[in-house]
């Protein structure tokens, strides 16, 4: 019996496998012939090298390719690197010198033209620098692995219980280990945000990387192997003991998302029938299935910021609507608030256009709807692209940054102006799309009473609500601990904004990140608040406590948390709580 | 000859995409264009050279241009490196 041994590495997907060794290559597999070259034969070894390079590059497009088809554009940065990185001088001339000069292997040549890069790369102390040498390590390889005509042991033959052990993995193996349904995966290199990482953590496969020379411990295929992913633990030749511990955990864990599940299933309504919207925000249309898969009834804030950023040039309506369209049909019936650009003047200039400056204060500067009511064509062409991704009536659209009522009668002029135009054209639209607005600053929220007149359901933007009652900039690292959503003021504005809304029979919605943290959601409850929209992640997280939450003693508590004269005080009422 | 010092503002310093960036912009000229950090000199040319520079935000670097096109291709540089090799950081986009 071989002694159990427990490696440490680095969490990139959690969970928990008990499995079986695969080992599908491992760090020594790779021998560098080092003979001699005879001058007679130089020209063939470069004819051998220059083959092996170009098909180590095909390679990597047709990985490419594959990886644009399944697990979309961003994964594909990693494999555009190598390209990059083999049509590098280094490659295209320094190896072929070395092989003519020094008459060495091609395999000789690459290897040590390898190492001086790597070498290099290790002395920096820039974490970023150091995770290029594991890309220089894992294309190297690729290239040699052609070279000498090795093949990796097949994927094909990885089953549901292995667990996988590899010095390097790119993003597109991740994705066959995910149909091959394995346990989980352990590397030699590799940090938390890798490709490989990211890939793992999209797909949910448990992993743990950077575990320094793993492929040369003492195992074998077929081994006994535990992967806690929780902690970054590999376990090698368990005990019985471990393994039984270790299969408790995994069935705790196991009930647990279960619970979760079941959760799914439930309305979400307080203890006593109380019903609560429980709905997500998105920054980007991929989110959507997140959203879907979550259970929520809806998206509550699609933030389109996305769309004007990292561009040139502004966006034309059909792309805008495409995104809008692609949402709104994803999550059909229920509804998707699209809320337009709340960007700073400076992301105008960058899209081209003129007159725009950098602002000194671009929190109480050109945002939201004034710089929109600046532009009102490129707003306009919003508004259009939002309208013709309504014509299923499931599209409500929200504006942010309000602060005197007027806006709102712009607006609305804007809008009308919009569905005019479409009607010309013929287009198909909700002619009655629900208009909200977002209540983020005091004197929206204080004059609330005439907003909501003029509009169909009202928001709240906590998160800037709070910066602007407090007067705190919450990334501002001297004043951040003054960032305070418990603060009676603003539980106070919420109150007024809450009961002013519910006079003239408006819906509340609250979409800041005080809608997401647990430790408020009984208060928001209490508050009379009707929806709350908040990251995917969270929705069942934030159902249980809804679910679990008195509606009628939530208002008691927020009765006494409001006759409270500090956050202080209410924090003790908090912990009582518990 | 032009010999000129720049300090590498964004944030991931020379990394992959703003080297290739700068490979991408000075290889259709003739000029040789050599980057020095300390003592090491990478050739401007060579994707791998650069990043082997290691240079991190805020390095100081050296850029030396040779040859008949030298003042564009010192322009195009001093461009670049004024604009952050047209990067967009991360932490930017998530706001």
């Amino acid at each position: 019996m071989k002694k159990e041994k427990r490696l440490k590495g680095i969490v990139v997907s959690s969970g928990i496998a008990i499995g079986k060794v695969f080992i599908l290559e491992r760090e020594g597999d790779l021998v560098i012939p080092v003979h001699k070259i005879p001058k007679e034969n130089i020209k063939k070894e470069i004819e051998r090298y220059k083959r092996s390079l170009e098909k180590t590059k095909n390679e990597l497009f047709s990985t490419k390719e594959r990886i644009l088809k399944s697990l979309g554009k961003s994964h594909v940065d990693l494999v555009d690197a190598y390209i990059k990185i083999l049509d590098d001088r280094l490659f295209t001339h320094d190896v072929i010198r070395m092989i003519e000069e020094e008459q060495c292997t091609a395999e000789f040549s690459v290897s040590s033209a390898l190492n001086k890069v790597i070498q290099m790369f290790e002395r920096s102390g820039d974490d970023y620098f150091r995770g290029r040498m594991i890309d220089m390590k894992d294309v190297g390889k690729k290239l040699l692995r052609n070279l000498l005509e090795k093949k990796r042991k097949s994927m094909e033959k990885i089953m549901p219980y292995h667990i996988v052990v590899a010095a390097t993995l790119d993003p597109h193996d991740v994705l066959i280990l995910k149909e091959r349904n394995c346990a989980g995966f352990i590397l030699e290199m590799g940090t938390k945000t890798s490709h490989v990482a990211l890939a793992a953590q999209g797909l949910g496969i448990t992993s743990v990387v950077g575990l320094k020379d793993i492929t040369n411990e003492e195992i074998e295929d077929e081994d006994d192997i535990i992967l806690d992913g929780l902690q970054g633990i590999v376990i090698l030749h368990p005990t019985q003991e471990t393994l039984q511990e270790y299969k408790k955990l995994y069935e705790k864990l196991i009930k647990e998302k279960e619970e979760l599940i079941k959760l799914k299933k439930l309305k979400t309504e307080t203890q006593d029938h109380h019903k609560i919207d429980l709905l997500c925000n998105i920054d980007l249309p991929k989110e959507v299935d997140k959203v879907i898969e979550s259970s929520a009834e809806g998206i509550g804030l699609f933030r389109t910021e996305y769309q004007y950023t990292d561009r040139d040039s502004l966006p034309t309506e059909d792309e805008l609507y495409e995104d809008y369209n692609f949402v709104a049909q994803k999550v059909y019936p229920h509804p998707v608030v699209i809320r337009t650009f709340d960007i700073g003047a400076d992301k105008l200039s960058q899209l081209g256009l003129e007159g725009v400056v950098k602002e000194k204060v671009p929190t109480l500067g050109l945002r939201g709807v004034r710089l929109a009511l600046k532009y009102p064509e490129i707003f306009k062409t919003q508004i259009k692209a939002i309208l013709r991704a309504s014509s299923k009536g499931n599209v409500k659209i929200m504006f942010p940054m309000i602060t005197k009522v007027e806006e709102i009668d712009e607006i609305k002029k804007i809008i009308q102006e919009a569905k005019h135009e479409l009607k010309e054209k013929k287009v198909n639209f909700d002619n009655n799309i629900p208009i909200g607005v977002m209540i983020e600053t005091p004197s929206a929220a204080l004059t609330c009473d005439v907003i909501v007149k003029k509009v169909d359901f009202i928001s709240l933007g906590t998160n800037d609500l709070i910066q602007y009652t407090l007067a705190v900039d919450r990334f501002n690292e001297n004043v951040a601990d003054l960032f305070d959503p418990l603060h009676p003021s603003v539980l106070n504005l919420i109150k007024h904004v809450v009961d002013v809304a519910h006079k003239k029979n408006k819906i509340v919605s609250i979409c800041g990140e005080m809608a997401a943290d647990t430790m408020f959601t009984k208060i928001l409850i209490g508050l009379g608040i009707d929806q709350l929209s908040v990251p995917p992640a969270v929705v069942l997280k934030i159902k249980k406590i809804i679910c679990e939450t008195n509606y009628y003693e939530a208002k008691e508590l927020v009765e006494e948390i409001l006759r409270c004269e500090s956050s202080d005080a209410i924090l003790e009422i908090l912990k009582q709580e518990k | 000859m032009i010999e000129e010092e720049f300090v590498v503002k964004n944030k991931l310093g020379l990394h992959f995409k703003s080297a290739n960036e700068l490979v991408n912009r000075i290889s259709r000229f003739k000029s040789i264009v050599k980057v020095m950090k300390d003592d090491e000199i990478a050739d401007g040319k060579s994707i791998l050279d650069l990043l082997c520079l290691c240079v991190s935000q805020n390095d100081k670097i050296k850029v030396i241009v040779d040859g008949e096109d030298e003042q564009e291709v010192i322009k195009v540089i001093r461009d670049l490196i004024e604009h952050n090799f047209y990067d967009t950081p991360l932490d930017n986009q998530q706001k």
